[in-house]
């Protein structure tokens, strides 16, 4: 399983990361591992949005938490972005919504990493 | 007046999106505000892994029976298993700790069904000719 992913024309150390649907436990590996490859092949600024996401499971929390570890260690960072208001009521009651960099928009969080 | 509905499916991982959709058609045939069944379907995605996960240890051929009631004032989804029994008491509460690095990952599951689910309870029937557990969760609504 591929995700959907684009390089923006202007910004081509990013990589803009689409997920779609439930983030249940069966997803949440799939989406696991396809990030550890995009990070491994030293894509080190990712952006995810996660405005198709219906919902996110415990599974898809333990992802974002992973992935976010891998990052630093290789010096890299994670945005968030397009959280729907149940995802970010999941993320604020696990204290994880001020832990994120989240944005409302593509463009906000490109200029972050600009 | 109570309305129930049932299904059963085998403890495949990918099954979970079958209860979802089962669960999100009939409350959206029920009227159930959209809010509400987005809690709803998170908790009993929470509740569907851990019976796969752990009472199931990941066997895909079991068993798991879902009972989903819709009543005036409440709508109550139970979960049946014939797996190991959890004791939802050897769980810890996580620890919200501020250094993502040294967040640990356990709990959050059962953490998310209580905060979004009203009542978590879990029962065990243990016969010499039946084993059965179930995990009822109780939203409260208004209709």
């Amino acid at each position: 399983m591929a995700l959907e992913t684009k390089i923006p024309e202007n910004q081509k150390d990013v990589t803009i990361v689409y997920l779609k649907g439930r983030m249940d436990v069966h997803y949440s590996s799939e989406v696991e591992n396809e990030l550890n490859k995009i990070i491994d092949s030293g894509r080190k600024k990712l952006i995810i949005s996660l405005e198709d996401v219906e919902y996110l499971s415990s599974s898809g929390l333990r992802v974002f938490i992973a992935i976010t570890r891998k990052l630093q260690d290789v010096g890299g960072h994670l945005k968030l972005v397009k959280l729907n208001e149940t995802t970010k009521k999941i993320f604020r009651i696990v204290e994880l919504l001020d832990m994120f960099d989240i944005y409302e928009n593509e463009e906000d969080a490109l200029k972050s990493f600009a | 007046m109570t309305k129930v509905y049932n299904l059963k499916v085998k403890s495949d991982i990918k099954n979970l999106k079958v209860i979802g959709n089962f669960i999100e058609e009939v409350l959206k045939k029920e009227n159930i505000n959209k809010d509400i069944i987005d809690e709803i379907l998170i908790s009993a995605d929470e509740a569907a892994t851990n019976i796969i996960m752990h009472s199931y240890k990941k066997r895909p051929d079991e068993i798991i029976k879902l009972k989903l009631s819709v009543e005036d004032d409440k709508i109550i989804l139970s979960f049946f298993d014939t797996g190991e029994t959890f004791d939802p008491s050897k769980v810890k509460t996580p620890e919200f700790v501020k250094d993502i690095t040294k967040r640990e990952m356990g709990g959050l599951g059962i953490f998310l069904m209580k905060k979004f689910m009203d009542e978590v309870t879990y029962y065990f029937k243990n016969t010499d000719s039946r084993k059965e557990n179930e995990v009822r969760m109780i939203k409260y609504i208004k209709k």
